[in-house]
This record gives C-alpha cells, sequence and structure tokens, in this order.
C-alpha cells in the first residue's frame, strides 16, 4: 500500500491519503458495511451496497485525485443507502397491493457480526456489548439526514466541507443535521455516557 | 459534547476491527469483484443494464394491463410516473446482484 498522511485539524486526527484504490477500498470496507448495516438492518443488503459503491469507485472515480475518493466513496454509499429505503417503499406498496406482506428487514442488532473479543472480565465485556449495542440502536433511530451528518462527521471524520460534499448540501445544513443528531444521541445514551 | 462524540467515535471504530472472519472475508470478496470489474471487456458491462431496461419495460407493461379495484385507474396513480424510475432501479439491480 502506498500513502501518506495529512492532519484533520477538526478531528485533531491525522488520516491517510492512498495513492492506490484497492488499499483506500481496504482501509474503508468495515467501517462502510457498519454504517450500511446500522442504517439499514441487514447484513447481506449492507455488503451489495458496499460492493455497489466500490463499483461505482473503480469504473467513475478511480482517476479522481486520491483526496477525492474519500468523501465521494461516502457520497455514493449514502446515495445507495437511500435508493435502497426508496425501493424498499416502492416494494412495500408492491406487497400491498398484491396482498402479500414484505418483510426484507433482519430486526437483529447491527453489531451482531462483531466478534466475541475473549478477555478476563466476563462482566466489563458484558457492559461494552449493552453500550455498543445501545450505540448502534440510537444511531439507527436518528432521522436520516442526521445520521448522515453523524456517521460522515463523527464517525468517518470528514471535515464539514468534505462532509457537505457527501451529503449533496451546505455546510450550514451540515452543522445543524449534526448538532442535532449529537443532542439526540446525547439523550439516548445518557444512562452510558455521563460526559 | 466533544466528550461524547470522542467516546462514540471510539466505540463504532473499535467495532470494525472486531468484525467477525466470515464477514471480513465476504467484504474481501467484494472488493476483489470490484477491482475485477475495470478488467471486464466493456460489451458484456454494457449487457447487464440492456437487460435491466428489458425487464423493466416488461414490469411497467404488465402493471399497465393488470386489473386493478374496481373503478380504479392505474394510469392516474400520479406515483405510478413518480415511481417508474424506481421499477428501471429495481430491474437494473436484480440483473446486476444477480450477475
Amino acid at each position: 500500500m502506498d500513502f501518506s498522511v495529512v492532519s484533520n485539524a477538526e478531528f485533531a486526527e491525522t488520516q491517510v491519503v492512498f495513492r492506490d484504490l484497492e488499499g483506500f477500498l481496504a482501509a474503508v470496507e468495515r467501517r462502510a458495511f457498519l454504517m450500511a448495516r446500522v442504517a439499514l438492518g441487514n447484513d447481506n443488503d449492507a455488503l451489495d451496497i458496499v460492493q455497489d459503491t466500490m463499483l461505482v469507485m473503480v469504473r467513475k472515480y478511480q482517476n479522481k485525485p486520491s483526496e477525492e475518493w474519500r468523501p465521494l466513496f461516502f457520497r455514493v454509499l449514502q446515495n445507495r443507502i437511500r435508493d435502497l429505503y426508496r425501493y424498499r417503499k416502492v416494494r412495500s406498496r408492491f406487497a400491498g397491493w398484491l396482498g402479500s406482506p414484505f418483510d426484507g428487514e433482519d430486526d437483529s442488532d447491527p453489531f451482531q457480526q462483531v466478534a466475541d473479543v475473549p478477555g478476563n472480565n466476563p462482566a466489563v465485556e458484558l457492559e461494552s456489548r449493552r453500550s455498543m449495542e445501545a450505540v448502534s440502536t440510537a444511531v439507527a433511530a436518528l432521522p436520516r439526514r442526521q445520521q448522515q451528518a453523524f456517521m460522515l462527521r463523527c464517525w468517518e471524520g470528514l471535515s464539514t466541507a468534505d462532509t457537505a460534499t457527501a451529503m449533496g448540501c451546505s455546510e450550514g445544513s451540515v452543522k445543524t443535521h449534526y448538532f442535532r443528531a449529537l443532542q439526540a444521541l446525547q439523550e439516548a445514551l445518557k444512562e452510558h455516557y455521563h460526559g | 459534547m466533544d466528550k461524547l462524540e470522542h467516546n462514540l467515535r471510539q466505540q463504532l471504530r473499535a467495532a470494525e476491527s472486531q468484525l467477525d472472519d466470515n464477514t471480513a472475508r465476504r467484504l474481501r470478496q467484494a472488493r476483489s469483484t470490484a477491482l475485477a470489474s475495470s478488467r471486464r471487456p466493456l460489451l458484456s458491462r454494457l449487457m447487464v443494464p440492456a437487460l435491466g431496461m428489458a425487464t423493466a419495460s416488461v414490469v411497467a407493461l404488465v402493471l399497465v394491463l393488470s386489473p386493478g379495484e374496481p373503478g380504479q385507474d392505474i394510469l392516474d396513480n400520479a406515483s405510478f410516473y413518480q415511481d417508474l424510475d424506481f421499477y428501471n432501479w429495481l430491474a437494473e439491480n436484480d440483473a446486476t446482484w444477480k450477475s
């Protein structure tokens, strides 16, 4: 993998800029899967979305400057998630016309693919798992635009400008959605986070 | 709020490193498939959307000709036209996923 390191002042962290698309995709695939899994509640749909996003990156954007790959990738990912939401809505309408129920959603925990990491303190591990489940539930419950802003700003660490590019909106809208998302999460998770 | 952001980010990113082997393997496979697609012949890449459009046309024709409830005229249903692009997307992505 060939990459360089740049600084993200907004989150006081360094980020890697890849010169090779394969390396970039390898670095983001797990996060993209979990984001899609939280948003869609279904691991097969999430995997399809991630692969579809990768296909778009390879076919359309691999010749773009590498510093554009991150906002482009997550914009495509979020658009695919949005498209699947609307696809499910249409299919539900079909199901209503045909008189048969459609249930393409899996209500299980989005973080069930997280392996049980062996440790020395079962009580601590149990609390950690409960906390993670609470986080995933709270994020999944956010209104879609707040969820997008949170995933891109906080989870991925995109700048406000790059998040605006990924969401297709203004920086002001990003700040509003993100602030509201944090307020909602703070309320939903007050038992787990006391800060 | 900063502490909340920090804690959430840490927790979410920790989950990435703990993904189970099966899911990790499927992600690697998805990546390989995507990278290999850039080396597929142009003609085979064009056939999938062409098949998808043909399927979408059949679906739309069936919907138009299907009998509805007494007194219901699907052509008057504005949402049908609004969703027509989704029927196309549906057919195209069904063809893509199956391939």
